[in-house]
């Protein structure tokens, strides 16, 4: 830090002090916004998050994004933690639906999904079903397949939640078998082991076409449009009048906050995400920004906790 | 039969008491006997870990090697209890320190307390040590770009 | 073989950029892994921003030099203070810290880079020959036969248990206990935490080992000092003078007298590395537990450098083979694996089947690097070892709350999830209480990893096998051979161990009533 930033740092936080938290919106952000990711540094949630935060300084009126990690109690002891911070605009929430899952999987939980504002999407990784093309053609030999026997799918507790949720409108069952991580289940639905993988895209990607096709894309949000070509233009659950379910990386901020500074950060926010530039440095990194504003991205949110809430008995 | 409480019959004894009151705590819980959609009991694998901790306990107080004593117990003190107690208190207050006051203000007065409660003389060395150490796996770590706790000096950085 | 790419790799590896950040990485790896906590992957995690700003061999070069490096850094301390620097180091420490107190450091860790740079070099060289065979191999592995494999790994707890079997499955029994504290495997309902919603995640690896193996090893070097200070018993300082100019150094002879626990670790870590989700711990307690049974003349547990050789050749067989899923299907095998290819997909180089057509000349180049890269490690780690020789010879007053604050930092370091810190602080107390009554650490390490994991393959397979126990255990003919290999090893083991140890204790009592 330059020490003209660091005046200044010492400065606004003197003044903060001296003046609470009636922080005037006019002048946000005047210092460092803390940017808490509920993972542990070294992840993928933290790689593209200082990724972000190194790029997307320009867009926040100079002031710095300082990414910290709060891992712990299944992604929750994060999102605690921005509950006790001040409401003032100066610390934001970048999680995954992780800590979602967590809350819904407590019988009592410390905080409800709902305690948080969401004022954007950075992402949203999809649920994309990948089988091998001789056992299930298309949709409809799946389904009836999966009315006849027992077929089972694999994947991370999160993916499949996509994968049960599909299904299940469908009216039909299957056995979800549940996995540490991607490369465990991949290797077993290569080995034969399991009929279906439920993955990401980016991971279906390494998949299609030698090893199998993208039969189903159960997210409620459309793949950017170069993926959905690489994996032969899957289907989407939605197009059936079904409801998808997406794994966003969703950027929010304690419910308190005052309106003028969400807005103004949620604009903020979206000329970082919107910038060619940044774009394209995701991109790069294998991880396109898929973007939804303040309204969508709120509205996607709600339909995503409720639809979890229901997938989520099904796996337990 | 003085030194009775020292052998692995006694020890074998307290541990079945410990676990025991464990094994019951567990069995106590709503949540082990939830029935998972495999049909597993959430509680099963814990259960097996304690059952297996039972099992040895009570085996170490009948086998043949119960009126051993281990080695390191044999000229054991009650101070051995509560010294390392004391230690840990010490290092964890240090970690609550280092948490609010920064890892360059809490580890100096750790460092020089445990050293020379260990014994190293003369004094103005450990307070030199105490001093140097802490600079050096600061600029270390921060050169390797592992971020320690800065606390209040967070600004001069 | 594709001449031509082959001479663009050579092209591309060999040019001071290239080479200049293999050293590096190798340095940084040694340096990283021999503190406790800073493992290979947080390691490479740290380095990833810096390897973007590099060309796709340099950015290879530093990241592999840096995996190479920080798993054998890792046995440097293990041997020097009793600390593991990482997990996978901490069976070195029973042999290595043993021969440390003989006044034989040197010779220790001189064994642990001799046997981790022949068994990582012999490993790549598989790799390099046989990587899609190995590959298609680790397919046929399904839940069924992993998790026959866990129940050889757990078969071989009885020769860890040292001489006292019942403390020895105690302890078993408390890591299978602390392995289950998190969330269910399958319904990712928390299960065993107490109420404590900060257990939901479970206990970590890291500072699990450094509590269990450092935190309580420092607190009995403190009592010690404490009771020398005193003027009670008198202490031999061990720590000092050990590493002097004169102290023995390892002769050829003996490095060759190491082959079969080479060998062994070798064949096992190549194997466990080319699984995903194993890892460098499993695999350096395998070799060392087989080579312990096997050859029992060797006295592999009461200082030999034939234990060093077998779980540090182990943990160093399993970093090429690592990549082997990445390479072969694009599946990263491991933490370190996925962070590898990470830095391959920002250089545009997406890991996949068509990784060895489209980009044969990086394929080549990572190949070389990755042999490269065991030279740079004898040499490096050769200093280093002389480095930590000197940190030796620091007396116990200085060293002992040095390294308790260094295990502070390496618990927090891992995850920077505070509560880390005081569990390792816990586990600290609870490895002193087991020695101090005799209960060995190694088969709570064991089972704490493989419990878990057994219990997930065994459920997978189960539903997979809708519920059916007979198809989730004997479902493939590679499954039943596991079994009958398992079978044989407890056979083994029984015969052997707990014939000879009643046998022993037996005499004891005759002589204690006689």
């Amino acid at each position: 830090m330059s020490f003209k930033a660091t005046t200044a740092a010492c400065v606004a936080a003197a003044l903060a002090l001296g003046m609470g938290t009636t922080v005037a919106a006019s002048d946000y952000p005047s210092s460092t916004i803390n940017w808490v990711i509920p993972f542990g540094a070294g992840g993928g949630s933290d790689r593209l998050s200082r990724v972000f935060a190194a790029e997307a300084e320009r867009h926040f009126g100079g002031a710095s994004l300082n990414v910290e990690n709060h891992p712990g109690a299944g992604a929750v002891t994060g999102w605690m933690h921005v509950l006790n911070q001040p409401a003032d605009g100066y610390t934001v929430f970048n999680a995954t639906p992780t800590p979602i899952i967590t809350l819904l999987s407590e019988e009592d939980a410390p905080v409800d999904p709902g305690e948080i504002d969401i004022l954007g999407y950075l992402a949203a990784f999809a649920s994309v079903l990948v089988v091998r093309e001789d056992e299930f053609p298309d949709w409809d030999s799946f389904i009836s397949a999966l009315n006849e026997r027992a077929v089972t799918i694999g994947g991370t507790n999160a993916l499949l939640l996509g994968a049960a949720n599909a299904i299940d409108q469908a009216g039909a069952e299957a056995i979800y078998v549940p996995y540490g991580s991607t490369g465990e289940s991949v290797t077993d639905f290569l080995g034969g082991h399991i009929d279906v993988a439920a993955v990401t895209e980016s991971t279906a990607l390494t998949i299609v076409p030698e090893n199998g096709i993208a039969l189903m894309n159960t997210s409620s949000i459309p793949l950017p449009d170069s993926v959905n070509e690489a994996l032969g233009n899957p289907p989407m659950i939605t197009d059936l009048g079904y409801s998808g379910l997406a794994f966003p990386r969703w950027v929010g901020m304690h419910p308190d906050t005052p309106e003028e500074i969400k807005a103004r950060f949620a604009e903020m926010f979206e000329a970082a995400a919107t910038d060619p530039e940044i774009e394209a440095v995701f991109e790069a990194a294998g991880e396109p920004i898929i973007f939804l504003d303040r309204e969508a991205a709120a509205a996607d949110y709600e339909a995503m906790v409720n639809t979890m809430r229901n997938a989520i008995g099904l796996l337990q | 039969m003085s030194n009775w409480w020292r052998s692995n019959q006694a020890i074998g004894l307290y541990l079945l008491l410990i676990i025991g009151a464990l094994f019951t705590y567990i069995l106590w819980q709503p949540w082990a006997h939830r029935v998972m959609r495999d049909g597993f009991l959430l509680g099963m694998m814990p259960m097996m870990g304690v059952g297996l901790m039972l099992l040895c306990a009570a085996a170490m107080i009948m086998d043949p090697l119960r009126k051993e004593q281990p080695e390191n117990l044999q000229d054991a003190r009650t101070s051995d209890a509560w010294l390392p107690i004391v230690m840990l208190a010490g290092i964890g207050l240090c970690f609550w320190a280092m948490s609010r006051l920064g890892f360059l203000l809490a580890s100096p007065p750790f460092l020089l307390a445990f050293m020379l409660w260990f014994g190293l003389r003369p004094v103005r060395l450990a307070i030199i040590l105490a001093i140097v150490v802490p600079v050096v796996v600061f600029a270390f770590f921060t050169l390797l770009g592992v971020r320690l706790p800065q606390g209040i000096l967070a600004g001069i950085f | 073989m594709q001449i031509d790419a082959f001479y663009d790799a050579l092209a591309l590896v060999f040019t001071f950029n290239t080479l200049f950040w293999l050293v590096i990485g190798v340095f940084l790896g040694v340096g990283l892994g021999a503190i406790p906590g800073l493992t290979a992957s947080t390691g490479i995690a740290l380095m990833l921003p810096l390897s973007f700003t590099l060309d796709i061999t340099g950015a290879l070069g530093l990241l592999i030099g840096l995996y190479k490096g920080a798993v054998f850094g890792g046995s440097i301390s293990a041997i020097s203070f009793a600390t593991p620097g990482a997990p996978d180091s901490a069976a070195t420490v029973y042999d290595g810290y043993k021969l440390t107190k003989q006044g034989k450091g040197r010779k220790a860790i001189l064994t642990a880079l001799y046997s981790s740079v022949t068994a990582d070099t012999a490993s790549d060289i598989v790799v390099i020959l046989v990587a899609p065979s190995i590959a298609l191999m680790a397919l046929q592995f399904g839940p069924t036969e992993r998790l026959w494999l866990m129940v050889v790994a757990i078969t071989l707890l009885g020769t860890l248990s040292g001489r006292h079997l019942a403390k020895g499955m105690l302890s078993a029994g408390i890591g299978l206990f602390l392995g289950t504290i998190g969330a269910d495997p399958v319904s990712n309902v928390a299960r065993n935490t107490f109420g404590q919603s900060w257990l939901r995640d479970g206990i970590h690896l890291v500072p699990l080992v450094i509590g269990i193996f450092a935190m309580s090893q420092m607190l009995d070097q403190g009592l010690e000092l404490l009771r020398k200070t005193r003027g009670g018993k008198k202490v031999e300082q061990s720590a000092k003078d050990l590493f002097g100019a004169k102290s023995e150094g390892l002769t050829f002879r003996e490095y060759l007298s190491c082959w079969r626990e080479m060998g062994i670790g070798i064949g096992v870590g190549t194997f466990v590395g080319a699984l995903p989700g194993l890892g460098a711990t499993v695999a350096s307690f395998m070799s060392y537990g087989i080579a312990k049974q096997a050859f029992p003349e060797k006295k592999i547990g009461e200082g030999s450098i034939h234990g060093i050789a077998a779980a540090e050749a182990g943990n160093n067989a399993t970093v090429g083979p690592t990549l082997v899923p990445l390479l072969a299907f694009g599946i990263p095998g491991s933490a370190t694996a996925a962070l590898i290819g990470a830095a391959l997909i920002l250089q545009g180089i997406t890991p996949s089947p068509r990784m060895f057509s489209l980009h044969a000349d990086v394929i080549y180049a990572l190949f070389i690097i990755l042999i490269l890269g065991n030279l740079f490690n004898l040499g490096i780690g050769r200093a280093f070892s002389f480095l930590y020789a000197r940190l030796g010879q620091v007396p116990g007053e200085v060293l002992v709350p040095i390294i308790m604050i260094m295990a502070v930092i390496g618990a927090f370091a891992a995850r920077g999830d505070p509560a880390d810190v005081y569990m390792m602080l816990g586990l600290g107390f609870l490895g002193f209480l087991m020695r101090r009554v005799g209960i060995p650490e190694a088969p709570l390490v064991i089972t704490f990893l493989i419990a878990p994991l057994l219990e997930e393959n065994l459920r997978r397979a189960l539903l997979i096998n809708r519920g059916d126990w007979g198809g989730a255990l004997f479902g493939s003919a590679l499954g039943i051979g596991l079994a009958g290999f398992a079978v044989l090893v407890l056979l083994i083991t029984f015969k052997m161990n707990v014939g000879s140890k009643l046998a022993k204790i037996g005499h004891a009592d005759d002589k204690k009533e006689g």
